[in-house]
């Protein structure tokens, strides 16, 4: 079933990305990089029951496409040294996520919070919501964005996870927990910036 | 639709022999117990389906299309342990087939890819001449870390389908169990009365479409620790739920009702049942009166009695004591008396059927007729 193979395909990214990742920072390079991108990918051919992706997949779940985009990037960045989303559409994404999570989880876990989760199975007005939110980010310019939402929207269309649910396709927990890591540190740099600039202010003056 | 195709195409080519040998044999657990079993069409009927394993919990059960029950339940070393497997054995209407192992840890994670560290409660469903079966597994931590699967098994217990993950809660899928038997929607899809328990513990109803996945999930709001839910539907849109109640607070049978198919749900009240944070179970009767099979005595499970009502909020009547604390002679030596997780069904013939957990050693079935539940206590 193809929404097995999605996953399965999903934890292998998770493994060869973390792996990478560990190995540019413990060797400072990026032939560190390759060489933890290459024993992920040996480790994800093993038997079932020694693969990583058996474990991670029993624990995680399926990944969704935020987690997707998170670690397509943290591998092109061990490997390639390259960024593919900016501060910027990182910190939108951020946002989105970190929203979305405060508005499904704590009914999720039995908090008197509105069931915005149920919306995610049937709701014509929340799949419009995000495709229009889609085009507007490519209008604006923010494409990273823009993809992350269209393949959501892709992957609930088509059934391409094992969750019908299109909050699920959009954003997982381990990718809500690093979007809200990403945000938090955002508001203290910027807190940091603005103390800063008034210290040097009240220095001038 | 998609989905739907590409399912059927995989399912097709994953089939997978599981070959079980159906030996019919019985082990009477009293003269009483056998004599009864002699009878073509006792009016109740007790007995023992026998076990291969030190610990039984959680039955199920469904009637196959030609008449006969098939009973599945989680048995191994003790709840929790490795080695527990989902056991299974068939009554021909005498007598409960040899146990076996119908669905093992590894069917399991084999079938999901995913490394399964228990298995738990199992509710079986007739689909055409299919046993779906879902079941409860654990991978990290206790049952609060649970989550469902589903097994698609012939009426050998040939594996035919893929064997699925349900995701029903967005974080890490984790909390849900299920423990009652679900009901059928106009167009198919079926309802499940699960319940949550990573951090509280609430009801919750899962919509489960055909081919396995949750395609809809309604939580039912109801006040602290009231859980395990059982559903029965009276009507066409109606829902009424019976629901457990946590040791915490005053332990005592909830009810709560939708009447726009659980899109909306009433206050759950008490309904005059006490009941020590034990599992229920119940059954509509064909004068539309309802049969309740609870435990009432607080501070333990060493009563198990069958109850009627005209209606879900009462009056209760005790109808049948089904095994009572006072200690028969193969009890003398448990420490602890416990007659737990009732399963109640009606089949086809009006018969009503009730498996429970006979001193976590046996599961047990009562078969009665509705005339003997006429009322005053037996």
């Amino acid at each position: 079933m193809i929404s097995q193979v999605v996953s399965e395909v999903g934890h292998i990214l998770l493994t060869v990305s973390v792996l990478a990742w560990l190995g540019r920072l413990l060797f400072r390079s990026n032939r560190g990089a390759v060489i933890g991108f290459a024993i992920g990918a040996v480790l994800s051919v093993l038997p079932m029951e020694y693969s990583p992706q058996f474990y991670t997949r029993s624990v995680l779940g399926d990944l969704s496409v935020l987690s997707w985009v998170f670690l397509v990037h943290l591998l092109s960045r061990s490997v390639y040294g390259v960024s593919l989303i900016s501060q910027g559409q990182g910190r939108v994404i951020s946002l989105i996520a970190v929203v979305g999570g405060l508005l499904i989880y704590p009914a999720s876990l039995g908090a008197p919070w509105p069931d915005f989760y149920r919306l995610g199975f049937d709701s014509a007005f929340l799949i419009s919501a995000f495709a229009v939110a889609a085009f507007v980010f490519i209008f604006r310019g923010r494409f990273v964005v823009a993809l992350w939402l269209l393949l959501a929207l892709t992957g609930y269309g088509f059934c391409l996870l094992e969750s019908l649910n299109f909050w699920d396709c959009l954003f997982d927990y381990p990718s809500f927990v690093v979007a809200s890591g990403i945000l938090l540190r955002w508001c203290i740099a910027r807190s940091r910036r603005n103390r800063k600039s008034e210290t040097e202010l009240k220095t001038e003056s | 639709m998609l989905c739907l195709v590409l399912w059927v195409v995989a399912s097709g080519g994953a089939a997978y022999q599981l070959n079980l040998r159906r030996a019919a044999a019985v082990i009477p657990d009293s003269p009483a117990v056998a004599a009864a079993m002699t009878s073509r069409q006792p009016l109740t009927h007790k007995v023992s389906v026998p076990s291969p394993v030190p610990s039984v919990h959680a039955a199920t059960a469904i009637e196959m299309g030609d008449g006969t029950l098939q009973a599945f339940w989680f048995g191994g070393a003790r709840e929790g342990a490795k080695d527990v497997s989902i056991w299974g054995s068939i009554y021909d209407g005498k007598t409960w087939s040899k146990p076996a192992i119908v669905v093992s840890r590894d069917t399991i994670a084999q079938g999901t890819g995913r490394y399964i560290r228990k298995l738990g409660n199992p509710v079986a469903v007739r689909v055409g001449e299919e046993v779906h079966l879902y079941v409860v597994s654990v991978s990290v931590g206790g049952w609060s870390g649970s989550a469902l699967n589903r097994v698609v098994l012939d009426r050998d217990w040939n594996r035919v389908g893929r064997t699925g993950r349900l995701v029903g809660n967005p974080l890490l899928n984790l909390g849900t169990l299920i423990r009652a038997a679900p009901y059928q929607l106009e167009g198919g899809d079926l309802v499940f009365p699960a319940y949550h328990e990573m951090m509280e513990k609430f009801p919750q109803m899962l919509r489960v479409r055909s081919d396995g996945r949750v395609v809809d999930r309604i939580s039912v709001p109801v006040d602290e620790d009231l859980f395990q839910p059982w559903a029965l539907v009276p009507e066409a849109g109606a829902v009424e739920l019976f629901l457990r109640r946590g040791a915490d607070v005053a332990p005592e049978v909830h009810v709560s009702d939708s009447r726009d198919h659980g899109e909306t749900w009433n206050e759950a009240r008490e309904i005059g049942l006490p009941n020590p944070n034990a599992g229920i179970s119940a059954v509509g009767m064909d004068d539309g009166s309802v049969l309740l099979a609870a435990n009432p005595d607080e501070g333990g499970r060493g009563n198990l009695t069958l109850f009627r009502a005209p209606e879900i909020t009462g009056p209760w009547k005790p109808v049948y004591k089904v095994d009572t604390e006072k200690r028969e002679d193969d009890e003398k030596d448990i420490e602890q008396i416990e007659y737990s997780y009732p399963w109640l069904m009606k089949t086809s013939d009006g018969l009503i059927h009730l498996f429970y957990t006979w001193n976590r050693t046996q599961i047990r079935h009562l078969q009665i007729s509705q005339q003997n539940l006429e009322g005053g206590e037996q």
